[in-house]
């Protein structure tokens, strides 16, 4: 009861404030928020890559049969690739044999003589020169193709009922013995991961350093505010744990602002042409456990930062003491960082070596690249801003010149972590646009495996003509 | 918490021995010594850097001496630990400074009810005798106004009730009337003062003003960190 009274104490000291804490506030708030609204994006766009890429690997997930093995509880496909007006038209002759899974979207496999067509497909049959198409596509259709059996909401796609010519050659077909994503686990690609965690640190860098700033300001009414609590009888550990509060109750107040903007953004962004052809509205979305991880993640996070931050600080009741250590500037960081790229170098040389290891290793080699990058670039910064510093102070022509380079010398940090934020921002993006081309690789060689035995058995044009 | 309860203390409540404080080259306190009974109103008196503050700041343990001692209630402050020094701030002493004694961030009655809702006091008991405090130094029309939108004698006046609220043994007030001009000093010293009295409070006054240090019971004249002259009982 007393942590409690002593949080809402917290509460309230850090919610009312003058305007200069009132606009630190709001801009921390803003920060955080930008942040969470990107994170929250990055983990829909990754939702929606994983949504479709389990859509294709259900589809494809298939085995071939040898020249005298016989299919039990299996559903056979004769995957039929063409084109109509330009657009590329997928047709699928299918046929259950016992108790063989039934293709996602489908109510039940099509018998001879029955169609399940995607919205887009049905469009153009009832099109100008549907009649044409209609050609390929025999029998009635019973029923819409759903959007599990669907790659993107405009694919032309449709299931058949096999007929009877085909039955007769079982080891032509796809065999689809089984349905579940266990049956493809582990053939996830790892690359958006990958890009999703360089996303990650590439949206968190930046807002950290500019949150990191935005603490700064006020700092001198913020410092007074705690030594007068403290001289009101609050004890160190007290007015640290007010000032966690503080920065707890801003993260709360910009994972608020961060998830109503995302879910802004993410209805504005499925009204896009662009955005509504290529995925499901239920692709863009984030899963409970992201949601929750972030939005708990976030202040308890700000709340440990705060805590770790205010350990430097002794509070008196005459105002703040902080423990400060000399720092030794080394020429070490930049050999860091050299590191780093040579990993990331290596990584990305023999690619095809790194992402053939088991599941982990990839992705630690290319995340402890990256953070060996990272932690190089943020303390090389500083380096050469002191550096620069003694340099210009000692060959100053004038005074103005003298004051800048002492200034920068004495705290190279607060320049150099500008610097630093955008060259961590732009080494994070070059790395992520090659996750991203990697990815859009791995999505384009998965659609031609499935269809790679139909190209070389039947002609492009060919007709899957009835019974 | 009454003024009865004070009324009984005879001996000596602090007493600072042989206390010393270098900042740097600067001495400071030159092995000073002092005693203050329970329910005076002594008056430390002194040129600039004479070690009036610093004193002050001793004898409340908000800062150590570098030798000597200082005791409150027979205790001897450095002995305390930091959660016990604390304890005693925010229930048995008082502060009122020139300034910046008061979080800027909240309104009077919340500067008021602080050191009582730290002490685990329900907000609204802490605030309903935090109000009755503002009312009794005349600054109730206040009570929902921040630092910022006060003048400097509402605001004393409002830390004055603060110093006061917790009913604490001693209060410590290091040129009070600093900021204010002649009338609002002498109506912030009379309240504080009798304030003080009323509850059987001890002041420790620090000051450099003459009419300030009137209304203390004794005077302490501090010259280069030591007393000056033998305390004279007004």
């Amino acid at each position: 009861m007393k942590a409690l009274r002593f949080a809402g104490l917290g509460i309230k000291v850090a919610a009312s404030g003058g305007r200069a804490s009132v606009a630190r506030l709001a801009l921390m708030a803003g920060g955080i928020g930008a942040g969470v609204a990107l994170l929250l994006g990055a983990a829909a766009v990754g939702h929606a890559i994983q949504a479709r890429r389990d859509r294709e690997l259900a589809r494809v997930a298939n085995t071939y049969l040898g020249p005298h093995q016989r299919p039990t509880d299996a559903t056979l496909e004769w995957p039929l690739a063409s084109e109509f007006e330009g657009r590329d038209v997928l047709l699928i002759a299918a046929q259950r044999i016992g108790r063989g899974p039934i293709p996602p979207g489908l109510p039940r496999v099509p018998s001879p003589g029955e169609a399940f067509v995607s919205p887009a497909l049905r469009a153009m049959l009832e099109g100008r020169d549907g009649s044409l198409l209609a050609a390929r596509v025999p029998g009635r259709i019973s029923g819409p193709l759903g959007p599990a059996g669907l790659l993107a909401p405009v694919e032309v796609v449709g299931y058949v009922g096999a007929p009877a010519w085909l039955r007769g050659n079982p080891t032509d077909a796809v065999v689809i013995a089984a349905r579940p994503r266990d049956v493809v686990s582990g053939q996830v690609s790892a690359a958006p991961l990958v890009m999703l965690s360089v996303a990650a640190l590439a949206i968190l860098f930046p807002i950290a350093l500019f949150v990191l700033t935005a603490t700064r300001l006020s700092a001198a009414t913020r410092e007074t505010r705690l030594a007068a609590i403290r001289l009101a009888g609050a004890t160190g550990a007290q007015v640290r744990a007010l000032a966690a509060i503080e920065t707890a109750l801003v993260a709360v107040l910009g994972c608020v602002v961060g998830g109503t903007v995302f879910l802004l953004a993410r209805r504005g962004a499925a009204g896009l042409p662009a955005v509504r052809s290529r995925w499901f509205p239920s692709d863009l979305s984030v899963p409970p456990l992201v949601w929750a991880a972030v939005l708990v993640g976030v202040p308890v996070f700000a709340f440990a930062v705060s805590s770790l931050g205010m350990r430097r600080l002794v509070v008196t009741p005459l105002g703040i003491v902080r423990r400060a250590r000399r720092r030794r500037r080394g020429a070490h960081w930049p050999a860091v960082a050299g590191l780093g790229f040579l990993v990331l170098g290596i990584a990305a040389a023999w690619r095809d070596h790194v992402t053939a290891m088991a599941s982990p290793l990839p992705g630690v080699i290319v995340l402890g690249g990256l953070g060996l990058v990272l932690v190089g670039l943020a303390g090389t910064a500083p380096w050469l801003g002191w550096q620069a510093g003694r340099m210009v102070a000692s060959r100053a022509p004038s005074p103005s010149t003298l004051l800048g380079a002492r200034r920068l010398e004495a705290d190279p940090t607060s320049t150099g972590r500008v610097v630093m934020g955008i060259a961590v921002l732009v080494v994070l993006l070059g790395v992520g646009q090659a996750a991203v081309l990697a990815d859009a690789r791995d999505s384009a060689g998965l659609g031609e495996g499935y269809l790679a035995p139909w190209v070389s058995h039947l002609p492009a044009t060919a007709i899957i003509a009835s019974d | 918490m009454t003024g009865s309860r004070r009324q009984g203390v005879q001996g000596p409540l602090l007493v600072a021995e042989g206390v010393a404080k270098r900042f740097g080259p600067t001495v400071a306190l030159d092995g000073l010594s002092i005693e203050i009974r329970g329910g005076e109103v002594v008056a430390v008196v002194g040129p600039s850097g004479s070690g009036k503050s610093t004193l002050l700041l001793c004898l409340a343990g908000i800062i150590g001496p570098d030798e000597g001692e200082v005791r409150y209630r027979g205790r001897a402050l450095g002995s305390l630990s930091d959660t016990v020094l604390t304890r005693l701030r925010r229930d048995e002493f008082g502060f009122v400074f020139q300034f910046g004694q008061l979080v800027p961030d909240l309104t009077a009655v919340e500067n008021v009810s602080l050191p009582l809702r730290l002490a685990g006091l329900r907000r609204r008991d802490a605030e309903a005798r935090s109000r009755a405090w503002l009312e009794r130094l005349d600054v109730a029309a206040q009570a929902g106004k921040r630092v910022g939108e006060m003048s400097g004698g509402e605001n004393q006046r409002v830390a004055v009730a603060r110093a006061l609220a917790t009913g604490p043994r001693v209060v410590f007030a290091d040129e009070p009337t600093g900021s204010l001009d002649s009338l609002n000093g002498e109506v912030v010293m009379e309240l504080l003062v009798s304030a003080a009295r009323d509850q059987g409070t001890t002041v420790v006054l620090v000051t450099h003003e003459a009419r300030v240090a009137a209304y203390g019971d004794r005077e302490v004249v501090l010259r280069d960190g030591r007393v000056a002259e033998i305390p004279v009982l007004r």
